[in-house]
């Protein structure tokens, strides 16, 4: 270490060294800096989530196939989490006019944007695309007396409230489904007795011990679990059947209900249209990629693509049965 | 015997040399982030997720095994050295480990600290690959209601353990638990204390509230002393080495904390506070026995190596155990323990009952390379011990500079967040009173902790009974935990009593001749 | 006792101390003066009688618990004040936490109620403790250190500065510049060479953190040198 050494050689070995170290430093600097064309174009993801959450890999898996299909080779994913993603969604809009950025965004941020009273909505930003989803499902613990979802809804439909159902978080993407599947079975959501909880293997463990009896919950979080008996699905919130997931959707079983946790990217609001096509055209084309095929069957997502105008549409219809859901939750 | 001879194919696959290199890697960068103030093993393994992200999956496991183990052991070297533990699960440390660092014997509290835990991640690692799945039926009988028992038996185990002043570690406590209800009330969805800021709706993070009341506090108190402050440089290093009577006294301890710390570990939300600060208590209070049996004088308060082997111990067993809700239900029991089951995911892993069939090859890898990662630990750091031990000569200056300049990092790495900044400098402050007028800090921090989950607990306990109280005494498991906080409190109240009067009859006996 | 005259000339002390802040104080630690941190090799060794000095600070620290002494003086009553503002502010959550209408008792607000009404009758306590305490007269309890405010205050500003400055400035100065600020807080005076140890800290974190592990770091004013 430069400052244990006395003579003035080792001074200005130090000092040498400590040049060296802001150098390279510099370096790091300029790489953030950097801005190029194409390919050489730096791009910034934005996760409105903690690493390891459900926006974390998806910026990530962007992330990876953006560079392995050498569509940008500059990708830096940061991380903004905070209540429920809105957090994200307000430096997204904050960040107007800026074209090299995607925000990912999703059924959760549309909820927290309710629940938490957020001064940015959806509307601010610009739609870009949806990209995957996933389904969720109706389980009850293995040795459950419910074996379809019709004598489950009798059940809860006679105590609602003795009934404990448990899923993630309040005013989440769980708790939405968890209400839409009791109004479609004539229960009043609001009576419902709903166990937050903050992750896939909590509610599993909250099945498990008997603390309460349905669980709503993601299919992927589950699939393991359901294959090894531990826990049995009832219902999938699915339009059709998966395939290899011998689970009944809950519109066959006389439920009318098709719900998906589904995931896409937003950009900054101001951007011109030129600069919105491009960045449609960037996703789109990663979505084509057998990187992206391979993204889609590791995670178990199903592809939903829609594009800008699609996206669009079924933004404000999302927005619209969320509000209302929300506001029958009293959250 | 079968999960045995899987082993030892996971051995065959950890000790290839690749392998090798990875975990030995990790095992560095583990330590090197951990020994940084305010960074403990969580913030190491955070930051390499991205790292390894696309990297082989076994190769990938077995780095984040090294630096899991290596952020353990980092934690404690601050903790023993600066007095700023990286984590939590490092405050029990803390108590004995900087005493015996200010008494020149910081070496010898490293070396305990280095074989404690190699002992407690080998017994801990050999427990998780036996008896995994006995492991997960008993932290199945855990529902809210044992939960919540467990909870009020930590807080009042580790009340027992730090109260100088049974007031003012009461106020620390509630402090803390005002702290901790900040940000969305997860039971309910409403917000609590957020002043109208978005930033505050998710709380004050654990990390926030870490650096600001132990590390950045540390500064500010050490600073605040001026030139009555110990002179960490002209403290001796003192042999490098753990004598006979170290090692023989630090013998039982290591034992004693390997067990709680497996017997915690596997208890989902129970984290490793728990044990640290029960080995903590358990320790002085056999060396209170042995000396009023004509043993060995107790040295806790002034420098116990017991109460550094102990705790260190406890800290290492426990993490071996908390991969076992992580393997065996998926289900993370600390903040490193979350990110790992990030990384599974990652790699389309879920874990859960079917990863030991499916992906057997990977977990019996993931379990011998922690053996490995605990070996490597081993040679890597005790050499080092007398090495770390130096780090106390750097110039004061320059030492509490670095501090401060890792602390911030520390926090601004959380969410890249200046807001989460201005939190720390806030709660530094308080720390700083808090150490000025002897008011003990660390059960301000296991309130911020264990604070929510003792609620969240509670509430969800009576949710789930409709409202119907009987649900806390609901089981053996908190009929026993109750039990033995009465217990406690029986006997602590009537040692209380015992010793006022003892007291008050000494300075009868005093005052007697001079009247 | 410790009045508010001890408590200003405290910090007076300081003030003068901290042109050389080890140097011409009481307690002969000379290792921690600033020539020493320049770090001669042989000042540890010339440090025999600091060694002894050491061991006597160690156990004065250990001595007297400052977690069991109580308090003295005006400022005594800080901390039962803090205590009770912790208090009135958990009990302020009953006028501003809004629990949802179909919320499962207890709710919200329950638990902020019941822990600010423990802190009000804890700070009561200490209160009771501090009058018992003043009457037993003022030899009864040691007095309380003293303060050095003037190093806890540049600290504390430097890192104001530094919250208020990392986006603008970016981490290499910044973390340069509070590394210096806090060396200069604890009497570190070798300004050149403390700037360029500041400098090589900061730097090796931005290399270690951001270039190796990809920890977004901002770059600040220094970007602009990049067009």
């Amino acid at each position: 270490m430069p400052m244990r050494m006395p003579s003035a050689l080792a001074r200005v070995a130090g000092g040498a060294a400590a040049a060296a170290l802001v150098a390279l430093a510099l370096v790091d600097v300029s790489r953030g800096a950097e801005s190029g064309d194409g390919a050489a174009e730096k791009m910034l993801l934005v996760a409105p989530a903690a690493p390891g959450g459900g926006w974390d890999l998806l910026a990530r898996e962007m992330q990876n196939g953006l560079r392995e299909e050498e569509l940008r080779f500059n990708v830096e994913v940061q991380n903004a989490e905070g209540a429920g993603g809105t957090i994200g969604l307000t430096q997204t809009v904050n960040r107007a006019g800026q074209a090299n950025m995607l925000t990912m965004t999703g059924m959760g941020m549309v909820g927290a944007v309710e629940t938490t009273g957020s001064q940015h909505t959806m509307e601010d930003a610009t739609p870009i695309a949806q990209l995957a989803s996933e389904y969720l499902v109706v389980v009850v613990p293995g040795d459950s007396p419910y074996s379809d979802i019709n004598e489950l809804a009798e059940a809860w439909k006679a105590d609602p409230g003795g009934i404990p159902v448990a899923g993630g978080s309040m005013g989440g993407v769980d708790q939405i489904f968890a209400a839409q599947v009791a109004r479609s079975m004539d229960i009043p959501p609001e009576d419902i007795n709903y166990l937050p909880y903050s992750g896939g293997g909590e509610v599993l463990t909250s099945l498990l011990s008997g603390t309460s009896d349905i669980g709503f919950t993601t299919l992927s979080d589950f699939a393991d679990q359901i294959e090894s008996g531990k826990v049995k699905a009832l219902a999938i919130s699915s339009p059709e059947r998966l395939e290899g997931v011998d689970v009944p959707t809950l519109t066959e079983s006389g439920y009318e209900l098709e719900m998906s946790n589904w995931r896409g990217v937003i950009a900054p609001p101001g951007l011109t249209e030129a600069e919105t096509a491009k960045l449609e055209e960037l996703v789109a084309e990663l979505r084509d990629s057998p990187s992206w095929a391979d993204t889609l069957e590791r995670n178990r997502w199903t592809d939903t693509y829609q594009s800008r105008e699609e996206f669009e549409e079924f933004l404000d219809e999302e927005v619209a049965m969320t509000q209302e859901t929300v506001k029958e939750l009293g959250l | 015997m079968e999960s045995f001879s899987l082993l030892l194919g996971g051995f065959a696959d950890a000790l290839s040399p690749v392998n090798l290199m990875w975990a030995f890697l990790g095992v560095l960068l583990g330590t090197a982030v951990g020994v940084l103030p305010g960074m403990g093993s969580a913030m190491a393994v955070a930051l390499l997720l991205p790292v390894t992200f696309r990297m082989d999956a076994t190769s990938a496991f077995i780095l984040f095994a090294g630096v899991y183990y290596g952020g353990m052991f980092g934690g404690a070297t601050t903790s023993i050295l600066l007095n700023t533990p990286g984590q939590a699960s490092s405050i029990a440390t803390t108590y004995e480990g900087h005493k015996m660092a200010l008494g020149g014997r910081a070496a010898q509290a490293l070396g305990t600290a280095v074989i404690g835990s190699f002992i407690a991640s080998m017994v801990g690692t050999l427990v998780v690959a036996l008896f995994s799945p006995t492991m997960v039926a008993l932290a199945l009988q855990f529902g809210p209601g044992e939960y919540f028992a467990l909870t009020v038996f930590s807080f009042v185990a580790i009340a027992a353990v730090v109260s100088g002043s049974a007031l003012r570690g009461m106020a620390a406590l509630l402090i803390g638990l005002v702290i901790g209800m900040a940000g969305i009330d997860g039971q309910s969805g409403a917000a609590r204390f957020d002043f109208g800021l978005p930033v505050m709706l998710d709380g004050i993070d654990v990390i926030v509230v870490t650096v600001g009341l132990l590390a950045l506090a540390e500064v500010l108190y050490v600073a605040s002393r001026g030139d009555n402050a110990p002179d960490l440089k002209a403290i001796k290093t003192g042999t490098p080495w753990l004598k006979k009577r170290d090692l023989r006294r630090s013998a039982g301890p290591w034992a004693r904390g390997t067990a709680l710390g497996s017997l915690f570990g596997p208890i989902p939300g129970s984290g490793a506070e728990i044990p640290t600060f029960l080995s903590l208590g358990l320790e002085r209070k056999l060396a209170a026995r042995r000396e009023r049996r004509g043993g060995e004088k107790s040295e806790f308060g002034k420098g116990a190596i017991e109460g550094v082997a102990g705790p260190e111990a406890a800290n290492n067993s426990s993490a071996s155990g908390s991969l076992v809700p992580l393997l065996g239900l998926g289900l993370p029991t600390s903040a490193t323990a979350a990110i790992m089951l990030a990384a599974f995911q990652q790699y389309g892993l879920q874990p859960g009952p079917v990863l030991f069939e499916r992906n057997a090859d990977l977990v019996w890898t993931l379990l011998a390379s922690l053996f490995v990662g605990s070996v490597l630990l081993l040679v890597l750091n005790l050499p080092f011990a007398p090495l770390w031990a130096k780090l106390l000569k750097l110039p004061k200056p320059y030492l509490y500079a670095g501090i401060t300049v890792c602390s911030v990092l520390a926090v601004y790495a959380i969410n890249s967040s200046v807001a989460h900044l201005v939190m720390a400098i806030g709660i530094a402050v308080l720390g700083f009173g808090m150490r000025h007028f002897g008011v003990p800090v660390a059960p301000a921090l296991i309130g911020v902790v264990l604070g929510p989950i003792a609620e969240t607990e509670l509430r969800r306990a009576l949710a789930a009974s409709s409202g119907d109280p009987s649900i806390l005494v609901g089981s053996g498991i908190s009929i026993g935990l109750y039990a033995l906080v009465l217990a406690a409190a029986v006997f602590s109240a009537v040692s209380a009593v015992r010793r006022a009067r003892a007291r008050k009859a000494e300075t009868e006996t005093e005052k007697t001749p001079v009247a | 006792m410790m009045s508010e005259r001890t408590a200003e000339s405290a910090e007076a002390a300081s003030g003068t101390g901290a042109e050389d802040a080890a140097a011409g104080a009481g307690v002969p630690a000379p290792a921690a003066a600033p020539e020493d941190s320049a770090g001669s090799p042989d000042a540890a060794q010339a440090a025999g009688p600091a060694e002894e000095a050491a061991e006597e600070t160690a156990e004065e620290a250990a001595a007297p618990d400052p977690e069991t002494t109580p308090w003295t003086g005006r400022s005594a009553w800080v901390f039962p004040g803090v205590t009770a503002a912790f208090g009135l502010l958990a009990l302020s959550g009953l006028a501003t936490i809004e629990p949802p209408p179909h919320a499962t008792p207890p709710g919200p607000t329950v638990f902020p109620a019941v822990v600010g009404v423990l802190l009000l009758v804890l700070s009561a306590c200490m209160a009771v403790v501090n009058v018992r305490v003043a009457r037993r007269g003022p030899s009864a309890a040691p007095p309380m250190p003293p303060v050095a405010w003037r190093p806890v205050l540049i600290v504390l500003g430097a890192l104001a500065v530094a919250a208020a400055l990392l986006q603008a400035l970016g981490w290499l100065l910044t973390g340069a510049l509070l590394f210096w600020a806090v060396a200069y807080a604890f009497g570190a005076r070798d300004h050149l060479r403390d700037a360029v140890v500041a400098l090589a800290m900061s730097a090796a974190v931005q290399v270690g953190f951001s270039l190796g592990l990809g920890l977004p770091l901002p770059g600040g004013v220094l970007e602009l040198m990049f067009p």
